[in-house]
């Protein structure tokens, strides 16, 4: 079933000065099934990050359809769409987005504070969440106390938390060392086989070589794509490597 | 390196960083300018000439003390604030190969560039603005308005002085910043986030207790005389407890709060109380320099807007009636034809001038100062423990004066006697013993008719007491010339009327004047000349009520003038602050509300967020200032009767009324902050 259907998205930005109009997104379609683990790739520019906006309800696109569980998102009323975006989207971002004035837990119960959630209901999820993530022992740290990979599991369970349909990724490897990387991944499969719907946007083959398909996207629109099936990730990353070379070198759609 | 580099490099340095270095140096300019200003009045030889200069100084010294603080702490905090910003720039001169000394050499450059040139604007804008200030009081005073400028050298020094230690501090803080981190933290600057400030339970224990003595000493203290020796001494406790206070008890409150789960963990509270937390360790202190500074335009406004507004309240006290004669008698060996000569001499006067009296008045009294112990008055200066707030003025009349004066002629034994006190409650003995003479009060009485005839309003407990006759009046003047020597007080006659036209009047009190030397004459004749003190036997004193009037009102319109005046500068402070507060916060809130945003905060709960912290940073110094004027009224009513102002409904008006005006003021600069401040975050 899919969960999320993007149709004909369309993105055209005005530069404030020049009056020039610049094409982020010229015709974007694809769909994401309950349960998957997608990953975006393309060049700086191709238009992953206004994607990902656009799915994030943080920007309205030109003209198109976004549909989460059947309900068009961009029909969503703006005072109603910080609650929407609350429980139904989590985030995971580059460097991390956590306050320094909040320790570990109270930024991962953040989103359910400001839903107005009991503490005991709020502690009831925390704990177990915690636990999977690994950072139990590091709840009443505050984030320049940690290192990147703790800080960025923090985000991860603040995304989680809310149980949302989505998981919306942007870079979550890019800020992260080798070893913390491959743990975040770990991770990443590991709440995917739990039944988490994840999309992530990434520059990194190895991050997107961990999900179960591929959109490569290329000139704003995507370009190709990429099923992982039974491969292992080793496989899937080769198959990655070569997609990207002939994306950038410009070949012809296999 | 070449000699001049650093000067250069500098120089370079300041003008790169433009955005921050102008305001920090107009900020530095403006501290200099007030102070120089404040300081130099304060020290105006020609303020000495105008009666009450003695309040208008004291006044303005505790500005200049208040100054000081001030300056200290809040370009401490605006410096502190800039090297922060600037240290990934030293960061990246450290890697480029510049020594941790050759970065302080340049810092210490900047420093000296900024002095010099602060010093050098803030003093020429001080004498243009002071020589404003000044001629402005003196038109108000009615003086003569000296040409050229007054340049104060003993003030630019003492400013001089005051900045270069200053800077100092300044440097050497900004070069301890620099001394004790590495390199890599230079460069991570002032993106590293900030450490949850730590609970400091004794500091804010000291700040209650501090407080607690400043409030004490206003509301316990009962003599004026004592009042103004203390004033400062309460200013000083009551300003060391607000800093303590807002440093250290705002974040043990604010943890104890977050303590709380059920009201930390609610959407509004849950920001609020955490950015709070990290907030105040930076803004306590402008917090609290806020506060004091509007306590202080409040005190400053009301008072000196009370003694204006009461000018005609406090003629009447000074002066009961239009015409008035005052003698004052240094001898026993009295004689009622001097007074009575000077009573129909005066109504003579008014028949010739064609003039009807009214409401007319004499009375001879005797006031006696003492210190009280149950119904004994002890009048021995030397005694070891002088407790001022014991201090009490005893006024005697006689029998004969009081029945006159109220309409009832009492009858009285020999030591017998009636008492009126001005407490509030009466005089709750049987008896007074004074100077070795026992009285048995007789009756006490409810109230006294015409008290300011008696010319005792100096803000002291007052027993007005009534003896049998002018005799024992006579015979206590002669015990306490034995004890007071030089300094006994003389025998007191008041006599008084209105007139049906005011425009006689001052032609009376001169004719007055004249035509009783001739009686004085023949006093001293009599009784031989002047005492050993050069002082007169007899003297009188003429005045009218409206002749007064203007000299008064100039007096006190000078002194609004000042209080205005002070304000001013203490309400740019307050902005200046203000200002502060909205770049350094605004923009590191900024990334904070985006990344909330992020996360399911809407725009609207932004906005009201913003605006329920705004509120609570605002209205905090406000209320508490709110609350120390509440305190100051106490102390400053005392210091306010000392000059004549014995009704402190006018000032209990004044203040409220000031306090309003002044929270009107600050409503507006708030919703403007609040506005501004949204729009940097929202970004």
């Amino acid at each position: 079933m899919a969960i999320l259907e993007v149709h004909s998205l369309k993105k055209i930005y005005t530069t404030r000065f020049a009056g020039n109009q610049v094409q982020a997104l010229s015709d974007v379609t694809f769909s994401v099934n309950q349960g998957e683990y997608i990953a975006i790739m393309g060049e700086s520019g191709s238009g992953k990050t206004t994607l990902l906006n656009i799915l994030a309800a943080l920007d309205k696109p030109t003209s198109g359809i976004v549909q989460l569980n059947g309900k068009n998102i961009l029909d969503i009323p703006d005072r109603e769409m910080s609650a929407f975006r609350r429980d139904n989207l989590g985030f995971v971002f580059q460097d991390f987005n956590l306050l320094d004035t909040f320790n570990l837990k109270d930024n991962i119960m953040l989103p359910l504070v400001l839903s107005g959630t009991p503490y005991q209901e709020m502690r009831s999820r925390l704990l177990p969440i915690a636990a999977k993530l690994g950072i139990s022992d590091l709840l009443s740290k505050y984030p320049y106390e940690v290192s990147g990979g703790q800080k960025q599991r923090a985000a991860v369970a603040r995304a989680l938390i809310t149980e949302p349909q989505l998981i919306l990724a942007d870079e979550p490897t890019g800020a992260l060392d080798s070893r913390s990387t491959d743990e975040l991944l770990d991770l990443f499969n590991e709440i995917n086989k739990e039944g988490q719907t994840i999309l992530m946007v990434t520059h990194s083959t190895k991050a997107a070589s961990h999900a179960s398909r591929v959109l490569f996207i290329k000139d704003g629109t995507v370009f190709h794509q990429l099923y992982k099936g039974d491969r292992s990730s080793e496989e899937m990353y080769q198959n990655i490597a070569n997609s990207l070379t002939i994306l950038q070198t410009g070949g012809v759609d296999r | 390196m070449k000699r001049g580099f650093y000067r250069k490099f500098a120089v370079d340095c300041i003008r790169k960083n433009k955005r921050m270095y102008i305001p920090y140096i107009l900020t530095c300019i403006l501290m200099v300018t007030l102070f120089y200003i404040i300081q130099a009045l304060s020290t105006n030889s020609n303020l000495d000439m105008v009666y009450g200069s003695e309040a208008i100084r004291y006044m303005l010294k505790i500005g200049t003390g208040l100054m000081i603080i001030f300056s200290t702490i809040f370009l401490f905090y605006t410096n502190s604030f800039l090297t922060k910003q600037r240290k990934h720039e030293f960061g990246i001169y450290n890697v480029l190969g510049l020594e941790k000394r050759h970065i302080a050499r340049i810092i210490l450059n900047e420093t000296f560039i900024v002095a010099v040139i602060s010093l050098v604007c803030g003093i020429l804008a001080g004498i243009l603005l002071y020589k404003l200030a000044y001629v402005g009081l003196l038109r108000l005073m009615d003086a003569e308005i000296p040409l050229g400028f007054e340049i104060s050298k003993a003030s630019i020094l003492y400013t001089i002085i005051l900045f270069a230690v200053i800077y100092l501090i300044l440097f050497l803080n900004a070069f301890r910043q620099i001394r004790f981190s590495n390199t890599i933290a230079l460069l991570r600057g002032s993106s590293v986030g900030e450490k949850e400030p730590r609970s400091k339970w004794l500091l804010a224990i000291l700040g209650i207790v501090s407080i607690v003595i400043g409030y004490g000493i206003s509301v316990s203290i009962t003599n004026p005389l004592a009042a103004f020796g203390l004033f400062f001494l309460a200013v000083l406790f009551v300003v060391a407890g607000t800093y303590l206070l807002f440093i250290a008890g705002s974040i043990i409150w604010l943890k104890a709060l977050r303590k709380n789960k059920k009201y930390y963990y609610k959407a509004s509270h849950f920001i609020n109380v955490s950015n709070m937390i990290y907030r105040m360790k930076q803004n306590a202190a402008s917090l609290a320099s806020i506060c004091i500074l509007s306590t202080m335009v409040i005190i400053a406004i009301s008072t000196t807007l009370s003694l204006y507004a009461g000018t005609d309240n406090v003629m009447k006290t000074r002066y009961p009636r239009e015409v008035n004669v005052n003698a004052y008698l240094r001898t026993a060996n009295y004689s009622d034809r001097y007074f009575d000569r000077a009573h129909t001499l005066l109504n003579d006067i008014a028949a010739e001038e064609g003039v009807s009296v009214s409401n007319e008045i004499y009375v001879t009294a005797l006031g006696i100062g003492a210190q009280q112990e149950g119904d004994t008055f002890l009048t021995d200066e030397s005694g070891i423990s002088v407790n001022v707030n014991n201090i009490c003025s005893l006024i005697f009349t006689s029998a004969d004066d009081y029945g006159r004066l109220s309409g009832e002629q009492p009858v009285l034994d020999k030591n017998e006697i009636l008492v009126y006190s001005n407490t509030g409650s009466p005089y709750p003995y049987d008896s007074l013993s004074l100077m070795g003479e026992e009285f048995t009060v007789a009756d006490t009485l409810d109230d006294f008719p015409e008290q300011e005839a008696f010319s005792a309003n100096v803000g002291l407990d007052v027993y007005y007491v009534v003896v049998d006759s002018t005799d024992t009046l006579l015979h206590l003047y002669d015990l306490q010339t034995n004890v007071y020597g030089d300094n006994a007080s003389s025998i007191d006659y008041y006599c008084g009327f209105n007139v049906s036209d005011m425009s006689k009047s001052e032609t009376i009190v001169k004719q007055f004047q004249n035509r009783y030397e001739d009686t004085q004459t023949a006093f001293e004749q009599q009784a031989g000349s002047g005492l050993e003190d050069g002082s007169e036997l007899l003297s009188v004193n003429a005045e009218t009520r409206s002749g007064n009037r203007d000299s008064f009102l100039s007096l006190y319109g000078s002194m609004f003038f000042i209080g205005i005046f002070l304000s001013i500068i203490f309400l740019i402070a307050t902005v200046l602050i203000i200002y502060y507060k909205q770049i350094s916060e605004g923009l590191q809130d900024a990334k904070r509300y985006e990344i909330m945003q992020n996360v399911g905060l809407s725009k609207e709960n932004i906005r009201k967020y913003i605006r329920s912290q705004v509120l609570m940073v605002f209205f905090l110094p406000l209320v508490v200032a709110g609350i120390h004027s509440a305190f100051a009224f106490p102390i400053v009513s005392r210091l306010l009767s000392v000059l004549a102002m014995g009704d402190v409904k006018y000032f209990i008006y004044c203040l409220i009324g000031t306090f309003a005006g002044f929270a009107l003021l600050y409503i507006v600069i708030y919703l403007v902050t609040a506005r501004s401040y949204y729009k940097i975050v929202s970004k």
